[in-house]
C-alpha cells in the first residue's frame, strides 16, 4: 500500500519535472533577483548597494503617485474584470451552437482580441475617441453632447477600459471550451423537468462551468492589476494621472527614472498584494466552484 | 504494458532536455553578434588591417533613414572590404530600453544611436571621443561642450543641429491675413490667436500637448525673462515661484481666448501632433517643435504649403531660450572590442563629404561643417529646416543643459501644469506646487548622482 | 398567438440581428483600419470616412518590401519559426505538468501549485533584466531558444492552471475505469483524458499562437538582428515618434496581412470546439 502511494507520487513529480525544471532553470534567479534589487538602489543599468528596507519606507511614506496609483488600479479592475467576464460568458452562451453562421460569429467576437497590443490599437482609439472622432460624431447625430473621452480626467479611465473589454475574447474562448465539457445528457434531463431557459443555466450550465468562471477570474485579477499596455498606448497615464495605474508607474520607474531597485519594491508590494486577493479566491473557491474530480486530496 | 509509459515519458523528457542542450549550442554558435561582442575584431585591433573586423551598430529611425544609414554602411564596407557593419536598427519605441538591457548584460553593440537624455543611465559606459581618432575640428566647439560632454569625456559625436521652429500653415495665416515674416512676441500670439478665433471659431492659431506647453511655452515664456538657464547644474531651480505663475496665468490666457485648441483635445495627439485632424484640416495655425520634425508636419498636409517661422520672444528678451542644440549623436560603447576600427567608421559617417550626401538631412542638419558644406554643395538640404537653424544662430542663446532636459523633472513640472489647466489649482497654488515637486526630484537626483 | 414555427423563426432572427449588430461594433474598427491601408496620411488622419478619398494602391506592394534589406517573406518565416515550435511545446508540456497536479498527490504539491500560480503575479518590467542575464550566460541570445525552450519547460503558468481547471473538471472515475483496463498514468493522460482535453488544447493552442504572434517587448529585448526580426518587430521599425515622416498606409497594411495567419488559425481551430469529442455517456 505505501508502496503505491509512493509511487503515485513518483509519477506525479514525474509528470510535473519539465515545470520544475523550468521553474528552477528560468523563473527562480529573476524573481530572487527582483527581490534583491529591491533591497538595493540598483539602477536599470547597474546592481547598487544594499539599503534594507529604504525603497519599501519611502514607498509608503514620501511617494505621493503610489497610493492613487493604487486607488486607479483598483477602480479599473473592478469597472473592467466584471464587465469583460460578464460579457464573454453570455457571447459564449449565445455562441454554443453548431453552425457555420456560429463560425462567423465567434471570429469576429474574437478579431478584437487578436491585435492585441498592435501598433493599430492606439491609432484605432484615437480614431475612436478623439473630440472630433467616430464616438462623438454618433453622438451628435443622435442629438447628444459629445463626451471628452481622452481628455476629461474623470471619463479617461472609463475609455480605457472600454478598450480592454471589447478585447474579451479569451475569457469567451475559455467558456465556449468549457461549455463543450457539459453532457447534453444534462440538458436533456432538465428539458424532461420542464425547467426554463434561465433555471437550466443556473441549475446546470453555472456550476458546471465554475472551474473555468474561477480560472478567468483568477487570471483576468492578475491581469487588470498589473495592466499596463492599454493605459500606455492610449492615454500613457493622463490626463492629470486619471489613468496612471500601478503598472505604468513600475514601467515609468524602470525605464523613465531608470530606478530599478525602486521599481522592484514597488512590484514585490503589488505582488503581495495580488497574492493576497488570489489566495483569498482560492480559499473562498471551496465554497462556489464545483469540481468533477470530488475534491482536492 | 506497465512499463512502457514510463519509459516513453522518460524518453519524452530526456529529448526534451537533450533539444534545450543542443539548443545552447546551435544559438550560441550562430550568435556571435550577442555573446561575443564582435569577438573576430579583437585580432585586428592588435595590428593588421586585413584582419576582417565585425562592428555592430544600431540606430533608430523611420524608413529613409534605415535606407540612408543601410545605403553609407554599404558604401563603407565597399570601401573598406576587411570591415563588416552589422546593422541593428529599429523604430524609437523601445530603443533605449534595449540598450539599456543590453548594456546591463554587457552585450551593447560597439556604434549606436546616442541621445544625451540617456546620460545619467549610459553615460558611464561610453568611449572617450577625445582619445579616438575623430576630426572633431570641423564641429561648432560650443556642439560639442554643450551637448556632447559628460563628466569631462567627450561622450557622443553630434551628427545634426536642430532648433525649435513655429511650424505654420501658409494658407491659413493668408486666410486671417497674418503675415509670413511676422516675428511672434508671446503677446502677439494672443492678440491675432484671439481674432482668428472670433472670425471662424473651428479656427485655432495654436495647438500643444503637454509636453509642448512645458518645454516650448513654459520655460521659454520664464527663461527668456529670466536670462538663465532653467536649472542650475548645482540642482537647484534657476526661478522663482512669481515667474511660474506669470507664466501660467499667461498660459490660461491662450485658452481663455481661443488662441490654443482646447486642452482635451490635444490630450490624444502627445507627440503625435501631426495626426491631429484640425491641424491635418488646415484649421490649426501653427504649432511650436523642432524644426527636424519639419517633414512629417509637411508630409501630414497634403496639398497645403508648410513653412517654418522664428520662435516667439518677449520683446525684451534677455535670450532667445532657443538654442541650436545637438543633443543627438553617435556614441561607442566603452567595452567594445574594436574601439578603433568603430572609431574609424564614426568619423567617416560625421565627417566624410560622400558619407554626408548619403545621409542627407536624416539625422538633422549635418553639425560637422565638413558635411554641411558637401551636402549644401548637392542641393539636397531642405531650405526650411536650414532658415531656422540659421535664425537660431543669430539670437543670443544659453544652452538647453541635460539636467534643464530631464525627464522626471519635467513629469513632475507636467503634473501641477496640468492642475493649472484642468482649474484644480489657481497658477498661484500650482505654482508653489510645481517648485515643490521640482525641488524634491532634484533633491532624489542629486543624491542619486552623489 | 402566433403558430410555434415562425415564432421561433422570429426570435431566431432577432438573435441574429443582435449578435450581427454587436458584431459590427465589434469589426467596424477592423474594417476601418483595412480602408485605411489604402489611404494617404492626410485622408487617414484628417477625416472620420470609411472610403479612401483616393486609393493608394501600392502601400501592399511598398510595405512588403521593407526597408530594403529584408521583406516581409523574411519576416514571416521568421516569425514562423519562432511561434510553431513554442505553441506546440507550451501546449505539450502545460498538458503534461497539468495533468500532474491535478490528477496525483505528492509532498509539496499545493505549495508548488501556488508557486507556479504566483509566478504570475510579480510584473514582468523587473524580472526582464535578470532573464536578459541568463540567457547570455547561455548563448541563447538573437537566437528563437529564448522562447523555444521555456514554452518546452511549462515556463507559461497560465496554461498549465488552465489545464489543471480542465482537467479537473472531468471525473476521476474514467481514471480508475481505465486503471482496471490495465492503463498506468501516462495510458490514462495520453488514451483517456487527451481527447477529452481537446477544447482546453484548442484554447492554448489559439492564445499562444496569438500571444507569441503578437508580443513585442521580450521579442525587442532578445532579438538583435534584422534578418531574424519577426512580424512584430518588423511593424515598429519604420515608426520613428521622434520626428520621421512614416508612410502609414504601408504600416497598417503590413499589420493587416500579419493578422491574416491568426484569424485563420482561430477559424479553423475554433470549430472543435463543437465537433469536439462527444463526453456523452460519461458524465451524469
Amino acid at each position: 500500500m505505501k508502496n503505491r502511494t509512493m509511487r503515485h507520487a513518483l509519477w506525479g513529480l514525474l509528470f510535473i519535472s519539465p515545470w520544475l525544471l523550468g521553474f528552477l532553470g528560468f523563473q527562480f534567479y529573476p524573481l530572487a533577483m527582483s527581490f534583491y534589487y529591491s533591497l538595493t538602489d540598483s539602477s536599470l543599468v547597474k546592481t547598487g548597494d544594499f539599503i534594507g528596507l529604504d525603497n519599501y519606507v519611502k514607498l509608503f511614506s514620501q511617494d505621493k503617485d503610489f497610493f492613487p496609483s493604487m486607488r486607479v488600479t483598483l477602480l479599473y479592475t473592478f469597472v473592467a474584470v466584471p464587465i469583460k467576464l460578464a460579457f464573454a460568458l453570455l457571447v459564449a452562451v449565445l455562441l454554443n451552437r453548431n453552425s457555420k453562421v456560429m463560425h462567423v460569429y465567434r471570429t469576429v467576437y474574437y478579431l478584437p482580441s487578436i491585435l492585441g497590443a498592435s501598433v493599430a490599437i492606439s491609432l484605432l482609439w484615437r480614431f475612436l475617441f478623439m473630440n472630433e472622432g467616430v464616438v462623438n460624431s454618433l453622438l451628435g447625430k443622435l442629438g447628444l453632447p459629445g463626451v471628452d473621452w481622452l481628455g476629461d480626467p474623470d471619463v479617461a479611465l472609463f475609455t480605457i477600459s472600454l478598450l480592454v473589454v471589447w478585447q474579451f475574447g479569451t475569457s469567451m474562448v475559455l467558456f465556449l471550451a468549457g461549455l463543450k465539457g457539459i453532457p447534453s445528457e444534462l440538458y436533456d434531463a432538465a428539458k424532461v423537468d420542464g425547467a426554463g431557459r434561465f433555471r437550466t443555466f443556473g441549475a446546470i450550465t453555472l456550476p458546471l462551468l465554475t472551474p473555468i468562471l474561477f480560472f478567468n477570474l483568477v487570471m483576468q485579477l492578475i491581469g487588470a492589476l498589473q495592466e499596463f499596455t492599454a493605459a500606455f498606448v492610449v492615454t500613457n497615464g493622463g490626463p492629470m494621472k486619471a489613468t496612471y495605474l500601478i503598472g505604468l508607474k513600475i514601467y515609468d520607474e524602470a525605464f523613465l527614472e531608470m530606478r530599478m531597485g525602486y521599481a522592484s519594491a514597488v512590484s514585490w508590494v503589488l505582488f503581495l498584494f495580488i497574492l493576497l486577493v488570489t489566495l483569498i479566491l482560492f480559499r473562498s473557491s471551496n465554497r462556489w466552484v464545483h469540481y468533477e474530480d470530488g475534491g482536492r486530496k | 504494458m506497465k512499463r512502457k509509459p514510463w519509459a516513453a515519458l522518460a524518453a519524452l523528457l530526456a529529448l526534451m532536455l537533450m533539444l534545450a542542450a543542443c539548443g545552447g549550442q546551435s544559438g550560441g554558435g550562430a550568435n556571435g553578434g550577442d555573446t561575443v561582442p564582435a569577438g573576430e575584431g579583437g585580432a585586428s585591433a592588435e595590428g593588421g588591417k586585413a584582419d576582417p573586423v565585425t562592428i555592430r551598430f544600431s540606430w533608430w529611425g523611420s524608413g529613409p533613414r534605415h535606407e540612408a544609414t543601410l545605403a553609407a554602411i554599404e558604401k563603407y564596407m565597399e570601401l573598406n572590404p576587411y570591415v563588416k557593419v552589422e546593422a541593428e536598427y529599429m523604430g524609437f519605441d523601445g530603443y533605449s530600453k534595449k540598450l539599456a538591457t543590453q548594456f546591463a548584460g554587457d552585450s551593447a553593440p560597439d556604434l549606436f544611436q546616442y541621445v544625451n537624455s540617456f546620460n545619467d543611465q549610459l553615460g558611464d559606459y561610453l568611449m572617450d571621443l577625445k582619445q579616438a581618432e575623430i576630426d572633431t575640428s570641423t564641429f561648432p566647439e560650443s556642439a560639442l561642450r554643450d551637448f556632447a560632454t559628460y563628466e569631462d569625456k567627450l561622450i557622443f559625436i553630434p551628427t545634426g543641429q536642430d532648433t525649435f521652429g513655429a511650424i505654420y500653415n501658409e494658407a491659413f495665416f493668408e486666410k486671417h491675413g497674418i503675415p509670413q515674416d511676422k516675428s511672434w512676441t508671446w503677446d502677439s500670439l494672443i492678440e491675432i490667436g484671439k481674432k482668428v478665433h472670433e472670425t471662424d471659431p473651428d479656427d485655432y492659431l495654436l495647438t500643444a500637448d503637454i509636453d509642448v506647453i512645458e518645454r516650448e511655452i513654459i520655460i521659454p515664456y520664464v527663461t527668456q525673462r529670466t536670462g538663465k538657464i532653467w536649472i542650475n547644474d548645482d540642482f537647484t531651480p534657476n526661478f522663482t515661484e512669481q515667474d511660474l505663475e506669470g507664466a501660467y496665468s499667461y498660459l490660461l490666457q491662450l485658452y481663455e481666448n481661443g488662441v490654443m485648441e482646447p486642452f482635451g483635445n490635444s490630450t490624444a495627439f502627445v507627440g503625435k501632433m501631426e495626426q491631429n485632424p484640425k491641424w491635418v484640416n488646415g484649421e490649426i495655425g501653427m504649432l511650436f517643435d523642432y524644426a527636424g520634425a519639419f517633414g512629417k508636419y509637411e508630409q501630414s498636409v497634403s496639398g497645403a504649403s508648410i513653412s517654418i517661422g522664428p520662435f516667439p520672444e518677449h520683446p525684451d528678451a534677455k535670450q532667445s531660450a532657443n538654442p541650436i542644440t545637438a543633443g543627438t549623436g553617435f556614441a561607442i560603447n566603452d567595452s567594445s572590442k574594436v574601439k578603433e576600427e568603430t572609431a574609424k567608421l564614426l568619423d567617416w559617417l560625421v565627417n566624410d563629404p560622400e558619407a554626408a550626401v548619403i545621409l542627407n538631412t536624416q539625422r538633422g542638419i549635418p553639425a560637422s561643417g565638413k558635411a554641411l558644406e558637401a551636402l549644401g554643395a548637392s542641393g539636397q538640404l531642405k531650405p526650411e529646416i536650414k532658415a531656422a537653424v540659421e535664425y537660431a544662430g543669430t539670437r543670443t542663446a544659453l544652452p538647453i543643459t541635460v539636467l534643464s532636459d530631464n525627464a522626471s523633472i519635467r513629469v513632475a513640472h507636467e503634473d501641477a501644469i496640468q492642475k493649472v489647466i484642468y482649474k484644480k489649482l489657481t497658477p498661484q497654488q500650482g505654482a508653489a506646487e510645481a517648485m515643490a515637486n521640482i525641488k524634491e526630484k532634484l533633491e532624489e537626483l542629486k543624491a542619486e548622482a552623489r | 398567438m402566433m403558430p410555434t414555427a415562425s415564432r421561433r423563426l422570429a426570435k431566431a432572427s432577432l438573435r441574429h440581428l443582435g449578435l450581427a449588430l454587436i458584431g459590427l461594433v465589434m469589426v467596424y474598427p477592423l474594417i476601418w483600419l483595412f480602408f485605411a491601408s489604402f489611404k494617404t496620411n492626410t485622408d487617414l488622419f484628417g477625416s472620420l470616412g470609411l472610403w479612401p478619398e483616393r486609393f493608394v494602391w501600392d502601400s501592399y506592394a511598398k510595405g512588403w518590401q521593407g526597408t530594403g534589406q529584408y521583406t516581409y517573406t523574411t519576416f514571416f518565416l521568421n516569425t514562423f519559426l519562432l511561434v510553431v515550435p513554442t505553441v506546440l511545446f507550451t501546449v505539450a508540456s502545460s498538458l503534461i505538468v497539468g495533468y500532474g497536479f491535478a490528477r496525483f498527490s505528492f509532498p509539496l504539491r499545493n505549495v508548488l501549485f501556488a508557486v507556479m500560480v504566483a509566478t504570475l503575479m510579480l510584473p514582468q518590467t523587473v524580472i526582464l533584466i535578470p532573464r536578459y542575464l541568463i540567457f547570455r550566460n547561455l548563448g541563447w541570445l538573437d537566437s528563437y531558444w529564448t522562447f523555444i525552450v521555456p514554452a518546452m519547460l511549462g515556463c507559461f503558468p497560465f496554461f498549465i492552471f488552465m489545464m489543471v481547471q480542465f482537467i479537473r473538471g472531468l471525473p476521476r472515475e474514467l481514471d480508475e475505469s481505465a486503471v482496471m483496463d490495465g492503463c498506468g498514468p501516462a495510458g490514462i493522460l495520453f488514451r483517456i483524458l487527451l481527447p477529452l482535453t481537446v477544447p482546453a488544447i484548442v484554447s492554448g493552442t489559439i492564445f499562444q499562437f496569438i500571444w507569441t504572434w503578437n508580443d513585442f517587448f521580450n521579442q525587442l529585448v532578445f532579438i538583435s538582428s534584422v534578418k531574424k526580426y519577426t512580424i512584430s518587430l518588423a511593424l515598429r521599425m519604420t515608426i520613428d515618434s521622434t520626428g520621421g515622416a512614416t508612410d502609414w498606409n504601408q504600416v497598417i497594411a503590413m499589420g493587416i496581412l500579419s493578422i491574416v495567419p491568426t484569424v485563420l488559425v482561430f477559424f479553423l481551430a475554433q470549430r472543435y470546439f463543437v465537433e469536439g469529442i462527444a463526453t456523452t455517456g460519461i458524465k451524469g
